[in-house]
């Protein structure tokens, strides 16, 4: 209904029928079609139009093809007729309701709503799948390698006095870092420490060197930070670049572990002091679960149920929870790496560690 | 005495010159082949019922006359060939869509434009051995597509009048048969089942009938202009843009004119029932609320019906959802 109707008058109008009125029609002289065609596109001077309106507005059939003309005239105007006509003739006649349905959105909208939860399910179906692999590498690594073998340990000691000096302000070379391998529990049992080894652990995490990382197992001498060798040379002991995680948390407080950045000691005590060092270290190891992955080129250990990046080297590390706005923000591949590995993660990222639970 | 037409000699001589010479073809017609319908044209619009017009409004008058459309049909009547053979092919499709759309099937509507092209031919001869045909009342005013809708429908509408009279009668008859044959054969004619009342069904009839009379009278005192829009909106269902154009005006005018003819047909409507039938101020009131509600109403309802069923159907034939 248009703005400003009379509701009442314009529905009782509108479902009236004209009979209903009974308006009688008995007029004569009719307008021929010359007439009433200009008559209906105003085509007539002003005043025969008055003569011609009084006649139209009583006469139901001269009315009647007035409309017919009007409508017909706005048709043609829209399309051509013709046309019209004979795309109504070969329509097919279906029902207006099913206007409804031949909306597409509808259609399209159920489509969309089938293979969005389609996917969720698989998503959730993959994910569980996932994990279950991961379960089940976990679980061969945790039986097969326990690393407790003193003898590794003893072996690998040897190697670190041994390659150390030879390796002097070389600690990048990945050989010698190999070489360097040694285990943790035997570290932090040594409280007294390689004398000119500088201490750079603030966040004491456990130093597990698995044998299968090259590149995680650069741990060397460890020394508590309470007893610092004198004559201690900060500036040589940051040449070497990495050192590993060497502390467990505080749960295993008899297993801590730090890492130490070393140099290449051209002091004899100080190698001695290594060595001894590490025989205390392998005297002291205890078995650790010794797991290895590698993700998206990264490689990362497990370590007390928190899997380590092996480029992490105890520097501090932002805590981010997963599903949070922070989370969100990082990388796509980054957080697609901690997806993988589920848990806790420690991730090295464009050279910004992360703690990711 | 001189005619209007002869007083305007020069100046309808010189409009006439001019339609030759707007048309784009004016297919080899002379001024004295368009003179006689030109001055037709001016007698039937212009000086009907005026005499004093002047040179100007001619002058303006036959300069909007439709010159190709004029020519087209003077030459048809003078059995240019060629005129019809571009009166056939230009308007052959306006005539049959027209029909087409009038006609409730194909074949009456090839029929209802074969009658046209024949009458437009010309089926019979007058006196002077002339053939009679529709052409000869085409006066250019309007457009020819326009006017040969208005054949078509002029037709049509006959038709209709003449086939519903029929149908009439016989409904008619078979009605009366029908009660002739069912009280021979009922014994229980007498008996009716109603759940209203015989006074009831007496009062609300009565008051329809008031009612109506009362819209019918409103109705008829309105301005011939405000009749014709308002029939033309509600018993025609015209759109307000197409009348606001036959009229002459905005689509917005025909809008507010149509609200102060609602106006005035309250107005009227409440004297009347008033004055005429007795009515008190309440009742014209309520009496008309009721109506307009309970219309709107049984229209809801019966859409929201409709609707159902159709999703319905819709559901069990195509098994949707």
């Amino acid at each position: 209904m248009i703005e400003g109707f009379d509701k009442e008058i314009d529905a009782i109008l509108r479902k009236s029928r004209e009979d209903d009125f009974a308006f009688t029609n008995n007029l004569q002289n009719h307008p021929d079609a010359d007439e009433i065609s200009a008559f209906a596109e105003n085509a007539l001077p002003e005043k025969t139009k008055n003569l011609y309106t009084a006649h139209l507005a009583d006469c139901d059939r001269c009315r009647r093809i007035l409309s017919n003309i009007i409508l017909l005239g706005s048709e043609e105007e829209a399309v051509p007729v013709f046309a019209a006509a004979e795309v109504k003739q070969i329509a097919p006649s279906a029902p207006w309701y099913r206007k409804f349905f031949a909306f597409p959105n509808l259609a399209y909208s159920l489509g969309a709503l089938v293979l969005i939860f389609g996917g969720l399910i698989g998503f959730t179906v993959f994910q569980s799948m996932k994990i279950g692999e991961l379960s089940q590498i976990e679980a061969p690594f945790e039986q097969n390698k326990p690393v407790s073998s003193s003898s590794n340990t003893t072996n690998a000691t040897a190697n670190t006095s041994s390659n150390t000096a030879a390796t002097a302000n070389t600690a990048t070379n990945s050989n010698s870092m190999a070489t360097f391998s040694t285990n943790s529990n035997a570290v932090t049992a040594n409280n007294s420490a390689v004398s000119d080894s500088s201490v750079r652990k603030t966040n004491p995490v456990p130093n597990v060197a698995p044998q299968n990382s090259p590149i995680l197992s650069e741990t060397e001498s460890v020394a508590n930070n309470e007893e610092k060798p004198v004559g201690e040379n900060r500036d040589e002991a940051n040449v070497v670049t990495r050192s590993l995680p060497s502390k467990p948390s505080k749960k295993t407080e008899n297993e801590k572990d730090k890492s130490v950045d070393t140099k290449t000691q051209r002091n004899k005590a100080i190698t001695q002091n290594e060595r001894d060092d590490t025989k205390l270290s392998s005297q002291s190891s205890g078995a650790v679960s010794n797991n290895n992955l590698t993700v998206k080129g990264k490689t990362f250990n497990r370590r007390d149920n928190v899997w380590y990046d092996s480029a992490y080297s105890n520097q501090p590390t932002t805590d981010i929870t997963r599903g949070t706005k922070e989370y969100k923000k990082l990388d796509k591949d980054l957080r697609q790496t901690v997806e993988r590995l589920g848990g806790v993660v420690v991730i090295v990222w464009k050279s910004r560690a992360y703690r990711i639970q | 005495m001189v005619s209007i037409a002869e007083k305007h000699e020069s100046t309808i001589t010189e409009a006439t010159a001019r339609i030759i010479s707007r048309a784009g073809n004016s297919r080899g017609l002379e001024i004295a082949d368009l003179r006689p319908r030109v001055e037709k044209a001016l007698e039937k619009y212009l000086f009907r019922d005026n005499d004093n017009v002047s040179n100007t409004e001619i002058s303006g008058f036959i300069d909007e006359i439709r010159a190709d459309d004029l020519c087209l049909i003077l030459a048809c009547e003078k059995s240019d060939e060629k005129a019809w053979e571009d009166l056939v092919t230009n308007f052959d499709g306006t005539v049959k869509s027209a029909a087409r759309r009038i006609s409730p099937n194909v074949e009456d509507a090839d029929d209802l434009a074969s009658s046209i092209w024949a009458e437009l031919y010309g089926l019979k001869h007058d006196a002077d051995g002339k053939l009679k045909t529709k052409l000869s009342y085409y006066s250019g005013r309007g457009s020819l597509g326009g006017w040969l809708r208005a054949i078509v429908s002029q037709l049509a509408v006959d038709q209709y009048r003449k086939q519903a009279k029929l149908v009439q009668i016989e409904e008619n008859r078979e009605f009366e048969n029908l009660a002739n044959e069912s009280s021979e054969k009922s014994d229980n004619s007498k008996t009716q089942a109603h759940t209203e009342t015989p006074e009831e069904i007496f009062s609300e009839k009565q008051t329809l009938k008031d009612v109506s009379a009362a819209f019918s009278q409103a109705i008829k005192e309105l301005a011939a202009e405000d009749r014709l829009l308002l029939k033309l909106y509600y018993f025609d269902d015209l759109k307000l843009k197409d009348i606001g154009n036959t009229f002459g005006f905005h689509e917005a005018t025909a809008s507010r004119k149509l609200v102060r003819v609602q106006t005035e047909i309250r107005k009227s409507v409440e004297v009347i029932l008033k004055n005429k039938h007795g009515w008190s101020e309440m009742e014209v009131k309520h009496h008309l609320s009721e109506t307009a509600s309970k219309l709107g109403i049984s229209f809801e309802k019966m859409f929201t019906c409709f609707l159902i069923f159709a999703l319905v159907q819709e559901i069990l034939t195509r098994g949707v959802l």
